[in-house]
Parts: C-alpha cells; structure tokens; sequence
C-alpha cells in the first residue's frame, strides 16, 4: 500500500488542478474610483486557478507602471488553488471621467478579458483621499512650460521640465513626454541651480526639449511623469537622545511618489500662403545666405570651388540646395553638403555650407548671379528673402598649348538636357491589396510532413529496387551466371591439389564470367563467340584477345599433355580471377 | 443475419460516418470563407472611408480565424500605420515578409516604416547560418519547401527509371544532366528549409509596440533602466522568463523588458 501513496498524492493534487482548471476567473480592481489629477491609482488583476499574462497596451487614458506579479497557492481539505496577482500603478493623463478598458489576459494560450472599470479624475485634489502633492508636500513639485503655444508648423520651440526640491529624493525616475505631432530633441547637459521661492531654497534640475511641430491644429504635449522615494521624518523616539542612531539618516523613512506635470495644449498655426516669387525653401526661423568662391581668376580646365553658406537659427538642417544660375562655360560637380549645426537652450543654429567644384570649360569673363533664399522670418511672421552677393569669375585660355578638347554634341546645346537624381515630392503607403486571394492559408508545411515527403521517395525507391532485384534475380541470365562464376571459383580455390579439377572449375569461371557480361546462359563458347560477346557489350577488343588466350592456355594445359605444374597452376588462377573482376 | 452482412453494414456505416464528417467540417470551413470575404470587403470599404481602426479590428478578425496570408498581413500593416501604431504596423509588414519576400508594394511599405523609427539600428551581427544562406530571402518560406520536395522527388523518379529495361536511359547525358541538377537542387534546398525549421524554432526576432520602452537590467520594474527603445524596433528575442523577455539589440545593449512591450515576429 505504501507504494501507492505518492501516486495518490499525486492524483488528488492533479485532480483538484483538473477541476480547477475549468473555474479559471479573471477580475480587475482598481484601489480607488475618485483620485485627483496628481494621484496615481493601483490596479490589481487577479488570475484564479492559473497564471497569465496581461495585455495593458489597450489603456490609453493612464500612464502604466508595473509593480509586479505575486503567485500564492492555497490547499483547504484536498483542495489546491492557486492565484497570481499582477499589479501596476495607473497615472492619468487628463481629467474627467476615464476608462480602463477589459484588459487581454492569455493563459495557457487561451484569451480572458478582465471587467471594465471607470475612474472620474478632477483637477482639484480628492477631499475625502486627503492627498495632493502640493498640499502636502511643497517641497516637492515639478514644473512643465514651453517657450511658445502657438508656434507656426516647422517653428522650433523648446519645451522646459523643472524638478524643484527642498528635500531629499532617492530612485528618481523621470519619463519625458511623447511629444506626439512634435519632433522632439533633447538638450544637453541638463541644467543644475538653487532657487528661492518663498521662504524656501529649492534645488532645480532642469530638462530641455527643442521641439519643431510637423502638422497644424491643436497638440496637446501629455504630462511628465516623475517616480522617486520621498525621505520624511520619523517621529524622535523619546528615548533615544544622545544615541548613535539619532541623526537624520536613521530618523527618516521613504515613501513612494508619482508626480505629473500638467498637459500643456499647443496650437500650431499653418504657413500663411507663399505669394512671393521664386521658390519657398522650406526653412523656418532666422537665416541668412552668403557665397565665396575659392579663386576668380583661374584657366580653361582648372576648377574653383563655390560655397553657398546657409547660417542662421531654426530647421537648418532642412536646408536644400539653392538654385544657382551658372553660365554655360562651366561643368558642375556637386559636392556632399557640410553641416555644423549646434543644439542649445535656443534650438538649433549652425550653418549649412553648399560647395560646387566649377570647371572652365571656355575663356571669357561671366557672373554669377546672387543666389536667393526664401524662407519664414518666424520674428516677423512673413516670408523673407535673402541673397547672396553677385561673383564675378574671369576664365583665362589654357595654359597648355594643346587645345583643351570639349566634346560636345552636334548642334544640341538647345536640347540639352540636365539629368537629376529623381527624389521623393511626398511621402506615403502603397495602397491595400484587395484582391481575395489574400484569404488563402499561405502556412508552411510542419516539419513532420516536409521530413515525411522529403523521406518517402527515397522510400518507394528503396522498395522498387528491393523488388526489382528479386524478381531479377530469378530468372536474369546475367544473375545467374554471375553466381555460376562465384561458385566455380570458390571451387577452384579449393582445388589447387588437384589439377584437373582445378583446370575444369577455372574454364568454366571465365565462360560463366563472360555469359553473364552478355547476358545469357550457356556451358561453353568458341574463342570468337567470346570475343564477340565481350566486344559487343562494351569490353575492348584488347581485353578480349587477352580472355580468349586465357581460354586457350587453359585447354592446352587440359587437353595438350603440358606438364601441370602447381605454381604455374597457381598463377594461372590469379590471372583468372583479375580478370573476371576487370569483365564486371 | 450471418456474419459477411454484418461486416458490410458495419464497414458501410463507418463509411457513411466519415462522409458525413467531411461534409459538415467542409461545410463549417466554407461558412468560415463566407463570413472572413465579408469581413475582408467591409475592412477594405473601411480603410476607403478613412475608418482606419475599424477597418484595423475587422483584417485582424480574419487573421485570428488563422488565415496566414502575406497579403493579410500587409493589409494590417498599412492599417496601423494609417492609424499611428508604428510598432504593430512593422510587425505585421515582418510577418507579411516571411509570407511573401518578394512583394515589391511590401518592402517600399515596410522601407517607409522603417523610417518613421526613431531608433537608430545598430550592428545586429547576423547569425553565420543566415550568411550561408543568404539566398533564402529570394524565396518564401513554401517555396523552397516545395521546390526540395519536388526536386528530391525527381532526383529519385531518375534513379527509379535506371531500374527500367532500357539500357539507353542510364547512358542518355541529358538524363545524367537532369540527374545531377536534381540532387544539387534538391540538397540546396532541403538544407535551407532544415535552417529555416531551426530559426523559426530557435532564433526569435520580435518589434517593440509602446511608443519608449525602458530596457531593464532585471526582471522588475524596479531593476536599473539601461537604455530606451522605441515603437517599431527590431530586437532579438534571446530568451523569455516569467513575464519578460532578455533582447538583443546590438553587442552592448542587452537587456530585460516585459512580454506585453514587444511582439514576436
């Protein structure tokens, strides 16, 4: 009986598993249903009988932090159940009335959607929670503000985060904004400084953003969180006085906190429209546009190097090259643009240098007309031009005696045509595919499949060769003279006492030998029957004079009264034998 | 009734069972195409009008009926790019690409994609098998399953006809040409769809979802943040414990994130 008992152990616990397995319940629970707009709340799902993973991607109304998952197991009269707890602090990220939708629970590849929950958050902080972190810890608060709501689209604004602290904070965990509808840089280093507010000294450390809005119309940038580890005073143990432990590290304990900034709505305004001439560059800011040109005095088939130089403060980096009208009497290659472009707590500034290696192609004097740069003066709030001082470029004769040779077309100047790297005027998708084939199962053969039909023909052939050589073997000529070689030389290796014997099994291998080469049956042949056969199935006619004089010596040993000598007897059956193995 | 009526009645009945099966399980798969070609006409009328997230819900229906389709795939990631999902949008283009490699409209959808990722993609070393087999990009994941199978097939239909009676055929060169093409192939193959059987068994690519995901050097949320990636990136999925995955982005950033921030390709 006693080795029954695991066993037993085993069903029961297996069986109250078995029976739990079907009461799988998941619930989710929120701490608190009223929370003010600083507070976080906790959300705890439960997992009855099983453990799961939670999918928390569909909230969108709160910023989630994972606590952590606790598994506990419980056994009442035979009875084992199991229940994992996930939990995760929900920050909001705006106020009224928001929705933890039913949230994916996979558990063991099966899907269960948690209860719906709604939280109504306020701006005010929560009379009956008690808590505001302004209210009850000034000494701590965080400040969010940008340089200007209501920039035009491509306008670099920046976006400041401030941490202001009197007290001391430890695990400090700060998760920025996503800045959605911005691209979003930050500055650094950070900045570190004192500030007096009140009557209270408070450090600050200081984040900054440089944001350039990419679309119009109402943004709103989402709070910023903060985590940390408040220290607070414990209260002084009275009896403690004069003790090592009375000091400030061992009086204070720390308690969590989530601080937020509050969303910060931003109306981006479009460009007005572009009505002056010419071409919009693009750029948003401050700019100016200059030219140099490396030497203005040079020969036919030297070459200079002319820079456009785009400076100023703003989406520089966005600069493209300008169009410059160059005479005819130059070849252009263009070079790689150089950027030297610095981000700061104004934005980005820098300049962005255009160079082209000009190459005199014919003499003459020729200008080079100012090169123009239009773009939004986002002080003024207008489109402006700028442009480039005019160059003036004198092309001497070659130096060298020999004309410079310029190929050029027949009479085509007038139809000459420039060709350019074809790029992108707008981005977007390929459209869907609609068609209904995009239905069919696509999957990809299981392994086992793919191992069974790669395996199977080697299989069948297997088979068939197997069955083929049975049947062959009953009544193929070839087989059955092959075996009549095998059997007269084994025979014949027995016999080298005897010579007779011996000269008799070795005639009939070499015949044997030579029938089954051609595939019949018989018991002797002439020496051009043999030589014929062994010809006609491929053997040289070399190789076959040698079998027929083999034959000979062989009856002439038998036949002729030679003197049977058993080393010559011996070597005899040797050469046999090479010889049936070079007939096969 | 002796016992020869008996067995017929019964090998008759089992029969008639049979019959039946098929029919009512080819009946309950040909609701099932009805209802996914509804569903997949009201997704594409959807993603006309501009309803990207409906249109998102009703292709992802379909996929969850366990339609494998590349053209499925791609349908969902244009659909989630359209809504601002970069991360889902790149998942299921990767999936689409496993389906169908050579889908021009697939690698300019999921080259745009890629661009909008705000992370930059550092060296991911590919595996020494991934080099040698480099080509198994040209083909899908079917295809060079099919053409092993069916090129083994000839390989061994050849050797087959050897065993005919006529001579002729062993000699012919075109027959020995076809003969050794058909092994080449066939081994090429076959090697390819074993590797391709090991990845998908043991290298594990996934792309993050979340918009930042904070890359920890344990498996709490409390564990030091290494570093941040972002929607739409590509990390190998090294290996996964309790509710976390251990990724590789490149040599030096490794790191432990949580299941529910990544999705496996």
């Amino acid at each position: 009986m006693k080795r029954f008992v695991p066993f037993l152990i085993i069903f029961f616990i297996s069986t109250g598993y078995n029976d739990s397995a079907d009461a799988i319940e998941v619930t989710a629970q929120a701490d608190k249903l009223r929370l003010s707009s600083q507070e976080a709340l906790t959300l705890t799902i439960t997992v009855t009988d099983a453990e799961g993973t939670v999918d928390t991607s569909s909230i969108e109304d709160f910023k989630v932090l994972g606590q952590g998952t606790s598994t506990s197991v419980q056994i009442i009269n035979g009875q084992v159940s199991r229940k994992s707890t996930h939990r995760y602090t929900l920050l909001p990220l705006k106020e009224g009335t928001l929705h933890i939708p039913p949230l994916q629970v996979e558990v063991d590849g099966k899907n269960y959607m948690t209860n719906d929950i709604q939280v109504t958050v306020s701006d005010t902080p929560d009379e009956t929670s008690g808590k505001s972190d302004h209210a009850t810890s000034p000494e701590l608060y965080l400040e969010a503000e940008i340089s200007d709501a209501s920039p035009f689209v491509g306008q670099q604004i920046v976006y400041t985060f401030r941490l202001l602290t009197a007290v001391n904070i430890a695990n400090a965990s700060f998760q920025p904004p996503a800045f959605e509808g911005f691209s979003s840089r930050e500055i650094e280093p950070h900045k570190t400084y004192k500030k007096v507010v009140g009557q209270k000294t408070y450090h600050v450390e200081e984040v900054n953003y440089v944001l350039i809005p990419v679309k119009t119309g109402p943004l709103v940038i989402q709070p910023a969180l903060l985590n940390c580890r408040l220290f607070t005073k414990r209260d002084q143990d009275p009896f403690s006085f004069g003790s090592a432990f009375d000091n400030p590290f061992f009086r204070s304990r720390t308690t969590q906190k989530f601080l937020r900034t509050k969303s910060l709505p931003v109306e981006v305004k479009p460009l007005p429209p572009f009505k002056g001439q010419g071409k919009f560059s693009g750029l948003v800011g401050q700019f100016s546009i200059t030219s140099t040109v490396e030497k203005d005095v040079f020969h036919v088939g030297d070459s200079t190097t002319l820079n456009i130089i785009i400076t100023g403060t703003g989406n520089i980096m966005d600069a493209k090259t300008p169009d410059i009208d160059l005479p005819d009497a130059f070849k252009v290659y263009e070079d790689k643009p150089e950027e030297k472009i610095k981000i700061d707590h104004q934005g980005y500034s820098g300049s962005k240098t255009f160079r082209l290696a000009l190459v005199g192609v014919t003499a003459g004097d020729f200008n080079i007309e100012p090169v123009r740069l239009t773009y939004f003066n986002t002080d003024k709030k207008q489109y402006e031009t700028g442009e480039s001082s005019p160059i003036h470029l004198s092309i001497r004769p070659s130096l060298q005696k020999d004309t410079l040779e310029v190929v050029s077309a027949d009479k085509m100047e007038n139809t000459k045509v420039f060709k350019k790297k074809v790029t992108f005027t707008g981005r977007d998708i390929l459209p869907l595919k609609e068609k209904m084939d995009a239905l069919e199962n696509q999957e990809t053969i299981s392994f086992g499949w793919f191992f069974v039909l790669l395996l199977s023909p080697a299989l069948l052939y297997g088979i068939l060769w197997t069955s083929v050589r049975i049947t062959r073997k009953k009544d193929d000529p070839a087989i059955i003279m092959a075996e009549r070689v095998e059997t007269a030389l084994k025979a014949a290796r027995k016999s080298t006492n005897d010579p007779d014997k011996l000269l008799s099994y070795l005639y009939r291998a070499l015949i044997s030998a030579v029938l089954a080469k051609g595939g019949m049956k018989g018991e002797s042949l002439t020496y051009s029957e043999t030589e014929t056969i062994l010809q006609q199935n491929g053997i040289s006619s070399q190789t076959a004079k040698e079998v027929t004089m083999l034959l000979m010596r062989i009856d002439s040993i038998r036949y002729g009264g030679e003197e049977k000598n058993p080393e010559f007897l011996k070597d005899l059956l040797q050469k046999i034998q090479k010889m049936i193995e070079r007939l096969r | 009734m002796n016992r020869k009526t008996g067995i017929f009645f019964k090998s008759f009945f089992y029969v008639l069972m049979i019959v039946v099966f098929i029919y009512f399980s080819d009946q309950d798969s040909l609701a099932q195409t009805s209802e996914n070609s509804r569903t997949f006409l009201n997704a594409i009328r959807l993603y006309r009008e501009g309803q990207f997230k409906p249109a998102a819900d009703e292709f992802l229906k379909i996929a969850q009926t366990g339609v494998r389709n590349g053209k499925l795939f791609y349908n969902l990631g244009n659909t989630y790019l359209k809504i601002g999902k970069l991360g889902h949008s790149i998942l299921w283009y990767e999936r689409a690409l496993k389906l169908i490699p050579n889908d021009p409209d697939l690698k300019f959808n999921l080259n745009f994609a890629r661009t909008l990722v705000k992370d930059k993609r550092e060296e991911q070393r590919p595996p020494l098998l991934n080099v040698l087999f480099f080509w198994q990009d040209l083909f899908s994941e079917k295809s060079i399953q099919w053409i092993a199978i069916i090129s083994n097939m000839v390989f061994w239909l050849i050797l087959a006809s050897y065993l005919s009676p006529i001579p002729s055929l062993k000699t012919a060169t075109s027959v020995k040409v076809f003969k050794y093409l058909s092994l080449a192939i066939a081994l090429v193959f076959s090697l390819t769809a074993f590797y391709q059987y090991f990845a998908k068994r043991y290298i594990n690519y996934g792309i993050i979802l979340p918009e930042k995901v904070s890359v920890r050097s344990g498996l709490t949320e409390t564990a030091t943040e290494l570093f941040l990636l972002h929607s739409g990136t590509k990390v190998k999925i090294e290996r996964q414990d309790r509710d976390y995955y251990r990724i590789y982005f490149s040599r030096d950033k490794i790191g432990w994130l949580k299941k529910t921030h990544a999705a496996m390709i």
